[in-house]
């Protein structure tokens, strides 16, 4: 968890313009409140891309 | 300066009571460039006056370089969430987790604690399927 106010140049690093905001392994990029299942399908599609 | 009042802080307490295991609530912070460092402290010695099975502890990163590494600590304030029983499992707060990220703190106590959320079991198998570590970043505001 990154509070995006206190850490404003990693938050420009990542992009981040709306929260919240989901990095997965540094690339892959959710953005929203996001179900589980969303999030799982993420990890897995970052890992097979790895 | 209170975070917590006299309403909030009985609520919590609460909520703490139905923790399982103890928890080391660890906080660290640096004298200089830290413009939260202070009041993350404060409130996190309040939280820990609210919970009986909250372990609280405090590492200066300048004066603590071996727990630094341990944790891997890169920014401050953060703050780790470690069962003593399981070791580390990788929940960090980089930030005061103060507004509604009070919430997701306390989720993560709790969490660690061992009476996390439940998830169905279709969604367990996949949480299994994943054997190699992932690093996550969820970026929040306080507001």
């Amino acid at each position: 968890m990154i509070e995006s106010q206190s850490f404003i140049e990693l938050s420009k690093a990542y992009k981040v313009n709306s929260v919240p905001k989901i990095i997965i392994n540094d690339k892959t990029e959710l953005i929203g409140d996001r179900p589980i299942k969303a999030i799982i399908k993420a990890i897995e599609k970052a890992l097979q891309t790895d | 300066m209170e975070l917590l009042n006299a309403a909030l802080s009985k609520e919590l307490k609460e909520v703490f009571n139905t923790m399982r295991d103890h928890v080391d609530v660890i906080l660290f912070t640096a004298k200089v460039d830290c413009e939260t460092c202070e009041q993350t402290l404060s409130f996190m010695e309040e939280l820990n006056h609210t919970g009986e099975k909250i372990n609280f502890i405090h590492y200066d990163v300048d004066e603590s370089p071996e727990e630094v590494e341990l944790y891997t600590i890169e920014r401050t304030p953060a703050i780790v969430l470690v069962n003593p029983k399981k070791g580390y499992q990788g929940i960090k707060f980089n930030g005061i987790p103060a507004g509604h990220e009070v919430n997701s703190f306390i989720s993560g106590i709790l969490e660690v604690s061992g009476i996390g959320e439940i998830f169905p079991k279709s969604v367990l198998e996949r949480i299994q399927n994943i054997k190699e570590a992932v690093h996550i970043k969820v970026f929040v505001t306080l507001g």
